[in-house]
């Protein structure tokens, strides 16, 4: 690849990356639909350049190993042809072809091609002279596929420039946008290899040379001047005895004029004589031509003697300054994430390392997750996912201010590294500006969108002094923030990690729990309040008592399943568990519902559906005999998605409950376009019945609330007599509490499920039932 | 004549060795495969995975499909088979299909597309098997000209071609 192309493709990658930063939307109205298919027409080419590397690399691995094997590789040629064609012959690379230089070079890539497609398909793997032929004359499809590139995006630069915006952003985000010239560092990728053994190959034949300049000065003159390699040679005075073509116009100078004289007065370049005569093999030196260009060459130097006596030294020299600019090139890859020109994971943890080597030196390292990246990835595609990525990279950069390094760990997970705040408020208030610089809609040709961030913050030295120990902790701190919803920004803290590490706990063994099935059901009767004749039961579960960690309750149980998502097949479990119950006692001829609290995270949403109905099905359950409880959270997150079903469900004949109700939102709209069945009073009210006319007023009113929609009223935590008597009195038609039974196992519940059956009118009807009931 | 050879193979295996063709839930396939599913799946003839070769697909109910699509000019005359066949043999259980191609493209398929589109999984164009460099040897064609909103984006980008790989998800 010639200079002027390469510098030609960076500068095209570079313009595009700005552009993308930029927003296309960031132009003139009138001007961003040319633009922006200009610059598709680009992104197009460069994608059919990209399927080029993606193959020769393909080729190479095949030629040498034989892997994978022909006929994964001869997919890969048609795979190849297809890209190319494509080009040619279909609708979006008919932009490109409109200008007829375009034209006439795709179809000169396409004819290549085709002519190069049976010794491609030919190849036998380990035949080094057909690959090589075979790779030169893939370089010849390359050649004007990169001119096509290159003229693409020479369009899309006009263009870009005639909108007049193009100067004013170049300056501004060309740092934050460097590494989005990832297509033109790939080509680079590709041509590391072959310049490397040009190299090489050079070097041998420029040793063969300086032996022939032993025998005959005559045939290493005709010979040195065709090589590629500068060759020059000094006598025993380092007075200049020969300077060959090639070293000639590199150094800018006339053999002529040199000969006989000493190098340092000719004007030719120290590197062209001064390589250290002890290294036995290349040093690389650099120089800076007459035109002001730096080179760099690999040199080595022989002394060669005449019968022992004169000594002459041969000094060749390999311009290797392309394979430099490769290998600086690598490096860079090496460190960025190509996509976004960010740094990656390498680069951040060498940068935070040197930081935190300094002494006394306070860093805060925040790592920030994306909001909603994955519905736009879902629902537009991984194209307009990486629109969105190069986007957020320009706004964190431009939020972060110079001094911050922000990477791109992978995925739409993100690292910035704040050097010296003040204190943790600053750290805090850099999350903040950090998260606002996301408000904003992101617009790309996809249209606007939006996302938001969770960031976790650690800072060192408070939260850990190596690179890992910041990292795990900023990343404990982000795993917080993502729990507590969208949009948080969590600082670490030491209760945080031993929450964590309980909560891990709790989820290991949670896991091997219900891998052994070691965990119980208990179920509560709900009475009917009529007649006490226990309508349904409440599924709980329960951690065994002698099982390690001793100790978790409910709740925490739950929490841990949430968030290790092990919600999905624990929900699953306790479903399936209790219809087999459920169904137990059906065939007993004493039919109960149970009734299964269901915690609604983005997870279960999803699956429950399915986890209910296969919970019926190998049950072999009624669906009438199944409740779910739900609370009022689900209904704020996703009210839509968790109406509509419920709303199946409920169609299947499962009814649904709401739980605790009157403690979250309670607003009253959600009831109306909610599909219930039972409403159950939270037992911190029915605790206070008895206490004052406020609770008994809220009871009162939730009581004939629900009854005007319908819907039958539970109320939890029963544990006194008159509190009893007073939720009959407001006509609540079933409760459950201590009083009226304590959540027990499923063989005692049966025998009481028995009684009432047995008993049966003994039964003394309301009110007097109350009455007969308070003493007890 | 291959393919009838390879449809007479498959079939004496699955008539002399029901026991071991049976194991995972998916006879074996005799030829090349040339797709693999992965992930929510019930049958599999591999380990974590359902292997299919061309015969093997065929089997699951030739379909015809004639549309336009943005890509070519002229009405294809497509057949192939309907992707529920496919998700239905594997027994899927999930909500997303990641479905990946040869040249490495890759893109996420609501399985509701599946129910919203007569889409065909199309292995062939005007009868004839379809080579790579026709997008084949596997192309999941939406209805098109029926249905001319799927030309756009989102659908656009989900009619993969070159397709190689489905994790049901």
């Amino acid at each position: 690849m010639n200079p002027r192309r390469l510098a030609l493709s960076v500068l095209a990658g570079l313009c595009l990356s700005v552009a993308l930063v930029s927003g296309l939307g960031r132009w003139r109205e009138h001007r961003a639909f040319d633009l922006e298919a200009t610059l598709q027409a680009g992104w197009f080419a460069s994608r059919t350049e990209a399927h080029l590397l993606r193959f020769a690399a393909a080729l190479e691995r095949f030629a040498a190993r034989g892997e994978p094997d022909r006929e994964s590789f001869r997919e890969q040629i048609e795979v190849f042809l297809l890209a190319v064609q494509r080009l040619v012959r279909e609708p979006d690379g008919a932009r490109l072809l409109a200008d007829p230089v375009v034209a006439g070079l795709a179809y000169e890539v396409e004819r290549r091609l085709l002519e190069l497609e049976p010794d491609l398909t030919e190849l036998e793997p380990g035949d080094e002279a057909a690959y090589a032929r075979v790779r030169a004359r893939l370089d010849e499809v390359g050649r004007p596929l990169a001119e096509i590139v290159a003229r693409a995006y020479d369009r899309f630069l006009s263009a870009a420039a005639a909108s007049g915006r193009l100067a004013t952003t170049l300056g501004r985000e060309l740092l934050s946008s460097l590494g989005l010239a990832g297509l033109s560092g790939l080509l680079l990728v590709g041509l590391v290899v072959s310049t490397v053994r040009e190299a090489h190959s050079a070097h041998r034949q420029a040793n063969r040379a300086a032996s022939a300049a032993r025998e005959a000065e005559v045939s290493l003159r005709t010979l040195v001047d065709t090589l590629p390699v500068a060759v020059t040679a000094f006598d025993e005075q380092g007075r200049v005895l020969l300077v060959n073509r090639h070293a000639a116009e590199l150094a800018g100078i006339a053999e002529t004029a040199a000969l006989g004289r000493d190098p340092a007065a000719t004007g030719l370049p120290p590197a062209f004589y001064a390589s250290d005569p002890d290294s036995c093999g290349f040093c690389e030196v650099e120089f800076d031509r007459p035109d002001g260009r730096r080179h760099f060459l690999a040199t080595a130097r022989r002394v060669l003697r005449d019968d022992g006596s004169l000594a002459r030294t041969v000094h060749i020299a390999v311009d290797v300054t392309e394979r430099r600019q490769a290998e600086e090139r690598l490096r860079y890859l090496a460190e960025h994430d190509p996509l976004t020109g960010l740094a990656n994971r390498t680069r951040l943890t060498r940068a935070l390392a040197s930081l935190l080597a300094r002494p006394a030196s306070r860093v805060a390292l925040h790592l920030l997750d994306l909001d909603g990246f994955k519905e736009v990835n879902d629902s537009l595609g991984h194209p307009a996912g990486d629109r969105l990525l190069v986007a957020v990279a320009g706004r964190l950069a431009g939020a972060a201010g110079e001094e911050a390094l922000i990477a791109r760990l992978g995925g739409d997970e993100f690292a910035v590294v704040q050097p010296a705040p003040a204190d943790a408020a600053a750290a805090r208030r850099f999350a903040g500006r950090l998260a606002d610089s996301l408000a904003q809609p992101v617009v790309t040709s996809d249209g606007k969108l939006r996302v938001g961030a969770s960031i976790g913050i650690a800072l060192a030295p408070d939260h850990g002094r190596s690179v890992d120990e910041l990292l795990r902790h900023a990343d404990i701190a982000l795993y917080r923030a993502k729990a507590s919803g969208r949009g948080t920004i969590v600082l670490f803290s030491s209760a945080l990690a031993a929450a964590q590490e309980r909560r891990h706990r709790i989820a290991t063994a949670l896991e091997s729990a219900l891998r052994q099935g070691a965990l119980t059901l208990r179920f509560q009767p709900i009475l009917r309040l009529r007649d006490r004749r226990p309508v349904a039961c409440e599924v709980l579960l329960r951690w065994p008592e002698d099982r390690e960690p001793r100790g978790i309750s409910t709740g925490e149980l739950v929490a841990a399943a949430e968030e290790t998502g092990l919600v999905g097949p624990l929900t699953a479990w306790v479903l399936e568990a209790a219809c087999r119950q459920a169904r137990l006692w059906q065939e007993l001829g004493h039919p109960c519902p149970v009734a299964v609290n269901v915690s609604m995270t983005p997870e279960t949403l999803d699956r429950l559906e399915t986890m209910v109905a296969t919970a019926l099905d190998r049950a072999g359950l009624r669906p009438e005999l199944l409740e779910l409880e739900v609370t009022e959270g689900v209904l704020i997150r996703n009210f839509d998605q968790a109406t509509a079903l419920l709303g199946r469900l409920r169609e299947r004949g499962v009814k649904i409950a709401l739980d605790d109700f009157g403690t979250g939102y309670s607003a009253l709209a959600y009831l109306q376009r909610f599909p219930l069945d039972k409403l159950k009073i939270d037992r911190r009210f029915v605790g206070e019945l008895g206490n004052g006319p406020a609770s008994l007023a809220i009871v009162d009113a939730i009581v004939r609330l629900g009854h005007a929609l319908d819907l039958e009223i539970v109320a939890e935590g029963v544990e006194r007599p008159e509190q009893l008597a007073l939720l009959e009195s407001l006509g609540c038609d079933l409760a459950q509490g201590f009083l009226l039974g304590a959540p027990e196992p499923a063989d005692r519940i049966s025998r009481r499920l028995t009684r009432p059956l047995d008993r049966g009118p003994s039964r003394t009807p309301r009110p007097s039932a109350a009455r007969t009931a308070a003493p007890a | 004549m291959r393919f009838l050879l390879a449809l007479l193979l498959s079939l004496s295996a699955l008539a002399t060795s029901p026991g071991r063709s049976e194991v995972g839930g998916l006879p074996p396939p005799t030829g090349r495969p040339i797709l693999e599913v992965s992930g929510a799946i019930g049958r599999t003839n591999a380990p974590g995975k359902a292997l299919f070769d061309l015969p093997m697909l065929e089997s699951l109910g030739m379909r015809e499909l004639v549309t336009v699509t943005p890509w070519t000019e002229g009405e294809q005359r497509f057949s192939g088979i309907d992707p529920r066949a496919l998700l239905a043999a594997v027994e899927a259980r999930g909500r997303e299909l990641e479905a990946g191609a040869l040249d490495g493209y890759r893109v996420v398929i609501p399985i509701a597309d599946l129910e919203r589109y007569p889409l065909l999984l199309a292995t062939r164009r005007d009868g004839r098997p379809m080579p790579v460099r026709e997008r084949g040897p596997l192309w999941l064609v939406y209805p098109w000209s029926t249905h001319p909103e799927t030309a756009d984006q989102p659908y656009r980008g989900r009619a993969i071609w070159q397709l190689r790989s489905i994790v049901v998800r």
